[in-house]
Parts: C-alpha cells; sequence; structure tokens
C-alpha cells in the first residue's frame, strides 16, 4: 500500500490496526460522517476520526466565525474571524490526513432538518451539537427512519452529555476479556482420540510435566464420569462438594517429584471445565429472532449467517467452535496438535455454516452473499456476539413517556449525574421559551437563576417528577455556566463521541447504549440508558 | 477589534473560560476569586505550566493548554517523530518524520495559537534539575513508561519542603493504552503519589528462557528465540533497534524459520515489531479523552474556579462506556511520599542476592538497580565501581551475616531518585 507522497497504511496506521485490524480499518475507510455545527466539540470529534482515516466527511454548518468561535477552536484562528465557520474549520481539518476528504455545505441545518432528509441518506454517521431541542427531535425521527446511526454531543460548562442512537448495531467482534471453548465436558471424537494418545503412568517425568491442562482434565472428567457415574447421574461436578471432591481427583493424578505447573493450571481450570457448554441466553435470543427474519436481497450478512448457525445448533445442539487454545504449559509437539485439532473442527464447523448461509442467500438473491472469512469470523465469536438497540431519543424527549419515571428513580441519588442531565434539558426549555441561554450575558445572572428555578419546576412537574429534585446549588452552577464550551470539555466530548463512533463504523467493540454525562468539576463520569 | 498585533488577543477571543474565571459558583473552591486578575494570571508567565511527553497525550495537552488560556507553556520531549505516530499525534505531520517532537509540536501551536508561548527541550526529564523544574506552577505528565513517570514522581516529590508553600507543584498525570485510559492528581505529601500505586501496574508479560529456547508453542516464543537467543549470538556488538526495519526483517525471518521448524502459526511481521518493541495499540479518541480530563484539572488547579478530582479517574471504553472516580490511599509506607519505614520478613538463610531479588520483584518496589546499606556499612553498591567489586562477595553472604534481625537497610536504585527504609525481621 505503499504511495510515492506519503508512507504506507499499515505503517501509519499500525498502533490502532492492533485493536481493529485490516477489515475494521476498510469499514472506517468506507465511512461517510456528517457533522452538524463546526463547535469545538464537533470539530475535536472530527479530528479523532480523520486520524484513524475515515473515508470522508461533510460538515453543515451557516453560520460565520464569532470571536468566541475562534477562542476555543482548534480548527479555527484569527484568519477565520467573519468567515463561514464550516468552510474555515474544513481547510484546517483536512490537514490531518492526506487520506481523508472533508467538504462544508453552507445551509442551515434546521432548514435542513425541516425540508429536505433525503439530504440525510448519503451518509452513515450524522454527529451533531448545538441545536435546539425541536431540531434534535426531527432529526432523531429522520435518522431513527433511515436507520442512520445518530450522535448528539454538548460541551456545556464544565458538563458534558452524550447520546447515541442507533436502531440495532449488530456486532461479531465484541472483543471480548477471554473467548474460552474447549468443550472439555462434552469432547468431540478427535478431542477424546488426541486424550487418549496420552498414557499418563507410562510418560517420562519431562513429558509428564508437559501433558496439556486440558488433557488432565479430559481425563479426570472422564474418570469422574464413568467411575462414579452411579453416584454422580452421569453429571458434571457442579456442587461446591463435588468440585473439590473432582479437584481432589485431578490432584491424585499428580506424580510425586514432577514439577506440576500443568496441574496448577487444571485446577485454576476446574471451574470453567466443569461448566456445562450451553448456548447464552442472549445468543440463543438472536438465533431465535434470525429464524424469524425473511432473507431478502438487503439482509445484512449478520443475519444470514446467524440463520445457518441457528440451523447449526438445531443439528448439532452446539454453537460452532471457536477454535481457540489459550496458551498452556505443554511441548511444542502435543500443543501444536491440539491447536490443529481445534482449529480444524472449528474450520469444519465453519465451513458446515457457510453451506448453508449459501443456500439461504441463493434462494433470496442476496448481492454479495457472506464470504467464508467472514462466516468463520462470525463462529469464532458466536458466543460473544452482541445486538445494540437504543431508544429513539424522540421518545425519550417525550415529556409524558414511561423513560419519566426511571429518571424520577435515579435522580433519587443526588451522587449520580442525573441531576446534570435534567439541567441540560432545562436549559434548552430555557433556550426555547427565551432565545437565549441562562446566564448568557454576565448582568443576568441573578435574574436567570431565578427564572431557570421556574422553568426546572415546570419541567419536572410536567415529566411528572417532584419540583424540588434539582438543588439550587446545582442550578446557580448551570447558570454560571453562561452556554460556555469550555475547550477542554469540548476535548473530552468530542474524544468520546469519536470513540463511540468508531465502535459503531467499525462494527467491533460494544458501543454505549445510550447516555453519557461527565460532570468536568468532581470528574465524575455516568452512563444511562433512556 | 485589535486585529492588527498578531499576539493580541481579540475581544471575546477567551469567553468560553472567562465564564468561569468572572463569575463564581457554589461548587468553586472556597475563597476563590473570580475577576480579571485571575484571567491575567493565567495568561502570564507567573502561571507557567510544564508539558512532560510530547507524544500522543503532550500534543493534546498542548492544545488544551493553549485553548484554555495559558500562555506559558514548557514542553519536554526526548523522542523525534515516527510514521507510526501520525494517527494521532496531529501536531505532526508526514514531513516531520525524523524531527524532534517538542520542537515541531511548539512552533505547530504558536502558529495555530497566537499569542501563547510554547519553549521546547528536546532532551531527557534527567538531564534537567531541581532548579528548572522549580519554575513551573503544575507539571502535567503525559508518559508513556513506568520508569519516567517515577522518576518525575519522585523528583517532585522530593523537591516539596513544607516549610516552604512555593516549593509545593501538583502534578497531574495521564496514561493510555487501546480503549483504556486513567487520569489523575498527585498533591505531594498530601495525596497518593505515582509510586503509592505502582503495585497497580500491570507487569509486561516475560517468557521463561527455557520455554523460548526448548518448548516453544507460541509465535511471540519464535519470535524472542531470535530477539533474545539468535541476535546477541549473531551481532554481539549491536543492539536491536526496533525502529530499523532491517532489524525487523532480520528478526522476522529469524521467527518464521523457527516457527516452520515446529509446525506454530502466527508469526507475522506486525506481531513481531509489537513483541520486539513491546508496542502498546494507541488511538486519537482515547488521548483525547485522557488529555482533556488530565488538562481540566490542570485549569481546575490554577483557578480553584472548581474542585479538583479527588483523586484518580479511570475510563475504560472497550465495553460500553465506563468511568470511576475514586480516592486512591496514600501508602504511609511509600518510598517516595511515605513516613514509615517498609517492613519485611525474610529467612536469615537468605543470601544478600536473594533479597535484592526479591526488591526487583516485589509489585511495590519494582527496583531497577538497587544498592543497600545499613546505618554502618555499605552492603552492596551499584556504583562506583570500585566499591561494586568490593562488595560485590557480600551478594552470596547469608543476611544474618552482615546484619541482625529487626535493623534497618536503606536501598537507593541508582535509576531512581527514592531511597526506602527497610526494616528486614528474620522468620
Amino acid at each position: 500500500m505503499t504511495n510515492s507522497n506519503g508512507p504506507s497504511k499499515e505503517q501509519k496506521y499500525d498502533r490502532q490496526l492492533r485493536l481493529w485490524q485490516a477489515h475494521g480499518q476498510l469499514a472506517l475507510e468506507d465511512s461517510k460522517i456528517l457533522a452538524i455545527n463546526a463547535c469545538a466539540t464537533v470539530t475535536e470529534s472530527l479530528k479523532n476520526l480523520i486520524l484513524p482515516g475515515i473515508g470522508s466527511f461533510t460538515i453543515l454548518d451557516a453560520t460565520i466565525t464569532t470571536p468566541q468561535d475562534a477562542g476555543n477552536n482548534f480548527f479555527l484562528d484569527r484568519n477565520s474571524l467573519g468567515k463561514p465557520r464550516g468552510e474555515c474549520a474544513v481547510a484546517l481539518l483536512n490537514e490531518l490526513n492526506p487520506d481523508v476528504a472533508g467538504v462544508h455545505v453552507f445551509e442551515d441545518p434546521s432548514k435542513i432538518i425541516a425540508a429536505n432528509s433525503e439530504f440525510f441518506e448519503k451518509f452513515n454517521l450524522v454527529i451533531a451539537s448545538q441545536l435546539s431541542q425541536a431540531d434534535v427531535n426531527a432529526l432523531s425521527n429522520i435518522c431513527f427512519s433511515k436507520n442512520i446511526p445518530l450522535m448528539i454531543v454538548r460541551a456545556y460548562g464544565f458538563i458534558g452529555y452524550l447520546r447515541v442512537q442507533t436502531n440495532e448495531h449488530c456486532i461479531v467482534e465484541s472483543h471480548p476479556e477471554s473467548n474460552l471453548d474447549l468443550r472439555l465436558d462434552s469432547p468431540f471424537k478427535e478431542l477424546i482420540e488426541y486424550s487418549d494418545s496420552f498414557n499418563l503412568p507410562a510418560l517420562e517425568s519431562m513429558d509428564f510435566a508437559h501433558v496439556p491442562y486440558a488433557v488432565i482434565l479430559l481425563k479426570s472428567l472422564q474418570e469422574w464420569k464413568s467411575k462414579l457415574c452411579s453416584k454422580h447421574n452421569n453429571a458434571l461436578p457442579q456442587t461446591g462438594s463435588d468440585r473439590n471432591a473432582f479437584k481432589d481427583l485431578v490432584r491424585s493424578l499428580k506424580r510425586p517429584g514432577v514439577e506440576d505447573e500443568n496441574f496448577e493450571e487444571a485446577l485454576v481450570a476446574v471451574f470453567r471445565a466443569c461448566s456445562p457448554t450451553t448456548i447464552p441466553l442472549n445468543i440463543s435470543a438472536i438465533l431465535k429472532e434470525s429464524k424469524s427474519k425473511i432473507i431478502a436481497a438487503d439482509t445484512p450478512s449478520f443475519w444470514i449467517i446467524a440463520r445457518a448457525v441457528a440451523n447449526f445448533v438445531d443439528e448439532t445442539g452446539y454453537l460452532p467452535l471457536a477454535g481457540i487454545v489459550p496458551d498452556m504449559k505443554a511441548d511444542t509437539e502435543s500443543f501444536v496438535k491440539l491447536q490443529t485439532i481445534y482449529r480444524d473442527r472449528a474450520h469444519q464447523d465453519a465451513l458446515k455454516i457457510h453451506t448453508q448461509a449459501s443456500s439461504l442467500v441463493s434462494a433470496a438473491a442476496v448481492a454479495t452473499p457472506p464470504n467464508i472469512e467472514e462466516v468463520s469470523r462470525f463462529c469464532k465469536n458466536a458466543r460473544n456476539l452482541r445486538i445494540v438497540r437504543t431508544s429513539s431519543i424522540a421518545s425519550e424527549l417525550t415529556e409524558s413517556s414511561n423513560k419519566a419515571a426511571e429518571i424520577g428513580r435515579l435522580a433519587e441519588d443526588l451522587e449520580s449525574n442525573i441531576g446534570l442531565y435534567l439541567g441540560l434539558r432545562a436549559v434548552d426549555a430555557f433556550y426555547t421559551a427565551n432565545r437565549r441561554f441562562p446566564g448568557f450575558h454576565d448582568q443576568e445572572v441573578e435574574s436567570d437563576i431565578g427564572l431557570l428555578k421556574k422553568t426546572v419546576a415546570s419541567m419536572l412537574l410536567k415529566m411528572g417528577l417532584s419540583a424540588g429534585l434539582l438543588n439550587d446549588d446545582l442550578i446557580h452552577e448551570i447558570v454560571r455556566a453562561g452556554a460556555s464550551e469550555l475547550h477542554t470539555m469540548a476535548s473530552l466530548m468530542g474524544g468520546i463521541c469519536s470513540q463511540e463512533a468508531i465502535k459503531l463504523i467499525t462494527a467491533q467493540y460494544v458501543p454505549l447504549n445510550n447516555t453519557f454525562v461527565y460532570n468536568g468539576m468532581k470528574s465524575v463520569g455516568g452512563s444511562f440508558e433512556f | 477589534m485589535e486585529i492588527d498585533n498578531p499576539t493580541s488577543d481579540w475581544a471575546n477571543r477567551w469567553r468560553h473560560p472567562d465564564v468561569y474565571l468572572q463569575r463564581s459558583g457554589p461548587y468553586a473552591v472556597e475563597g476563590y476569586m473570580p475577576g480579571d486578575e485571575l484571567t491575567e494570571f493565567i495568561h502570564s508567565d507567573d502561571c507557567k505550566i510544564l508539558v512532560v511527553g510530547a507524544g500522543g497525550l503532550g500534543c493534546e495537552l498542548l492544545k488544551n493548554l493553549a485553548l484554555m488560556g495559558f500562555k506559558d507553556i514548557h514542553v519536554i520531549d526526548m523522542d523525534t517523530i515516527d510514521v507510526s505516530n501520525l494517527n494521532r499525534q496531529f501536531l505532526f505531520r508526514y514531513k516531520d518524520v525524523g524531527k524532534s517532537k517538542a520542537e515541531v509540536a511548539s512552533e505547530f501551536i504558536m502558529n495555530r495559537v497566537s499569542g501563547c508561548k510554547v519553549t521546547p527541550f528536546f532532551g531527557k526529564i534527567q538531564d534537567k534539575d531541581e532548579e528548572y523544574y522549580s519554575q513551573f506552577s503544575i507539571i502535567i505528565c503525559g508518559l508513556d513508561s513506568v520508569e519516567a513517570r517515577r522518576w518525575m514522581n519522585a523528583t517532585i516529590i522530593g523537591m516539596y519542603d513544607e516549610e516552604d508553600p512555593s516549593t509545593m507543584k501538583p502534578i497531574v498525570d495521564g496514561g493510555t493504552e487501546g480503549f483504556k485510559g486513567q487520569s489523575r492528581v498527585i498533591i505531594p505529601r498530601n495525596t497518593a503519589c505515582y509510586e503509592c500505586s505502582l503495585d497497580m501496574q500491570t507487569k509486561p508479560v516475560t517468557f521463561p528462557i527455557c520455554t523460548i529456547a526448548n518448548t516453544p508453542r507460541l509465535p511471540e516464543h519464535c519470535i524472542q528465540y531470535a530477539s533474545l537467543l539468535l541476535w546477541p549470538k549473531s551481532f554481539p556488538e549491536t543492539k536491536i533497534d526496533g525502529d530499523d526495519p532491517d532489524h525487523i526483517s532480520w528478526l522476522f525471518s529469524e521467527a518464521t524459520k523457527r516457527a516452520d521448524e515446529f509446525g506454530i502459526r502466527g508469526v507475522t511481521r506486525t506481531l513481531t515489531m509489537g513483541v520486539v518493541k513491546n508496542i502498546i495499540p494507541a488511538i486519537a479518541s482515547t488521548n483525547a479523552i485522557v488529555a482533556a480530563a488530565t488538562a481540566n484539572e490542570a485549569f481546575k488547579l490554577a483557578t480553584s474556579c472548581a474542585p479538583i478530582v479527588n483523586n484518580y479517574m479511570m475510563y475504560v471504553g472497550d465495553e460500553g462506556l465506563y468511568t470511576y472516580t475514586f480516592p486512591l490511599e496514600k501508602k504511609p509506607d511509600c518510598p517516595v511520599c511515605g513516613t514509615e519505614s517498609v517492613k519485611i520478613t525474610i529467612s536469615g538463610g537468605w543470601k544478600l542476592q536473594e533479597l535484592i531479588d526479591l526488591l526487583l520483584e516485589r509489585p511495590g518496589t519494582q527496583l531497577k538497580r538497587p544498592s543497600l546499606r545499613t546505618s554502618t556499612k555499605s552492603l552492596y553498591m551499584q556504583s562506583p565501581k570500585m566499591l561494586e567489586e568490593a562488595t560485590r562477595p557480600n551478594l552470596e553472604k547469608l543476611c544474618s551475616e552482615l546484619f541482625s534481625s529487626g535493623d534497618t537497610v536503606v536501598v537507593t536504585d541508582a535509576n531512581l531518585p527514592i531511597s526506602l527504609q527497610l526494616v528486614i525481621t528474620f522468620e
């Protein structure tokens, strides 16, 4: 990928490719992002997306750079004063990465939202800040109906806010801390043969010390099941006392005087080995749902492969094998052989599922059927699939919605950031009523405290909550903030917004569902699901 | 608007921070004095900030501080710009590869944020003395190594003289790894310091040398075979340079041969580089989050407009979004900020070398090159050379021959400005 005027992408992106690999990078490079309003919070978000190499971005902004705009935004400077804010920001943002092209559209976001919803269809992610509550509401409806993920991000004084909205976000690679799938409780044929090939008593001490713990546990379980079958009903040792008895059985296989690191590893792994291989509830639900979908030309790969996996599970009773062996004390040959057994078996499972998937799509004329690479990745992560579906922002903002009771319950915890969340909603209500933010002008701070208190009380009442939920000090601080956008808070929320955007675009790792509020005074964050 | 003079501020330029600096509020620190004087203080060279490190965090920190109104910022970094920095260190371009990070970063900030003066130092933190560090109001660390953090922490805390409040320099420290990071404030002898929390560091994975030499299982074992065993034999005069593509190519090819021989899969050039250079994944977004939280604390520390974090915030972003803020406890026996001695119990039958090995390994100490002495004699000294030679025979002696149970042994480290009082009891 080397080109004459710059470094190769492998070199430039090395530190991030280690997190999301080449296919994650390709997804990033395919993305088209719309950013609404080039305030510091938004340009900071964009910065962190341009650097890792998104495909392209568009800034929608129809304002002229003001003195305070140029004061807190790294992508505006004194030369930007009096010129279109979006245009100036795009010029400086474009310097960050020659692989990313940005453009700006000098149109009023409110008008586009109101009159031109097709405009948004070109994008696969929308990031917005500094929109009125009515615009957020309308944009939320547009994006929800068009299936475009939306992020509303904000830095208001020392308060940070991010809301993610996505109808359905399917994750194959959630990157869990561990992905263990050894099937020791229900070994397949090749695994039994492998285990049987070890004749423990006949091994030399050196070889004995290098028997992989998987084999030690397989043999112990075999003995447990056969010898104690009548007593234990062929079950796995799952109760505390059974497990202790089983551990004693494992220990009884040790050979005195021989290094026993492999046995120590086996004892640590007992708990997991004794848990039956089952299908996690959330995975069953996904598979069940896949059966209710009609596969059509535009069905995402995720649901096609999920359906194929569901059929596989119906047939075999198990999910496809992950095919990964964790590192364990062993000699080279035994370990490589063990790896090969798991890998081969996982490959066979994936081939079967790929065949299934291919026959499913052939009937539906899907343009790009899932390839084997995609299927293998799905199988490898089949125990860790995740689906994130958030509520719509519009539904949250409906004051009579059932979210209100939940918010009221959360607000009882004075330490939680829910007060800040309510404060921000009150600020927007204040703006709608007064066409200015509370405390924007120095001389109105005192009077705005009283006005905002009234706004808060009436908002809370409409939500069916107690009018005294927000304390006076907090209201005072919110007026003090005077709609200032501190650069540190803009940068913090821009960082958080871009992080979640990357997860949404690459479909790797698990994004926020659905609200994050940061208290920059106490430096305490809180996540909420509205 | 005076936009003719490029160094002067334009009206309303600082409206965002000024809102807080001109107004008090119920959450401001007690005794907070908002007003023009405070604004002027932040802009003046009476409020000098040091940024240690001009990498992923450093670039962000410089930008954040400059846009919050700090105008006299200094930055130290010994590194030069590498291509792999460009995915996050946004003050650098491809044309800057090979140049000093501190110098390029400073120039960029001064060009973009008019009126802000950034003074670079292209060199090591250890090149500077207490006189240099004492000119700053706040020290902000954006470092990637435990060693550098320990040195900085011990130096700044060592400078604090409780009789002279002007010697008290708060440290704000940030760190990241992949989708995770943390930000914290250290108030010397008041909050936990970096050394107090040394045992929170996850130790890097190391493989036993016999596995590497005899029974490799993982691609990493094959790579370490090439780098730890083959390289020194083939090129005894040359140290491996992880940034030299020829070195990496040689190691990659040898590791591949080794892997093929044993039927091990997964040796790639990327992995080879990762293992040899101990690469930690790094992305723009995590750096931005941590640096912003860190600079935010610096702003609050400098102005008192709002309270500071108490005292440690961690961020985890790989599964959902999780932050946790908590007060990290001071350790009374911390070798840097504590007042109590560390008590350990060993067997009197231990050789001195075994005691030293313990100090190297112990999560709370993790010394590199410890020297040990009692109140009356030197037990083992790393330097000077003559003293090292004279004390070396003691390594093989039993501890019980060298000192008595309950004695205090003073441990110093050639690489760290710390001194540890160790009370050793024999079992």
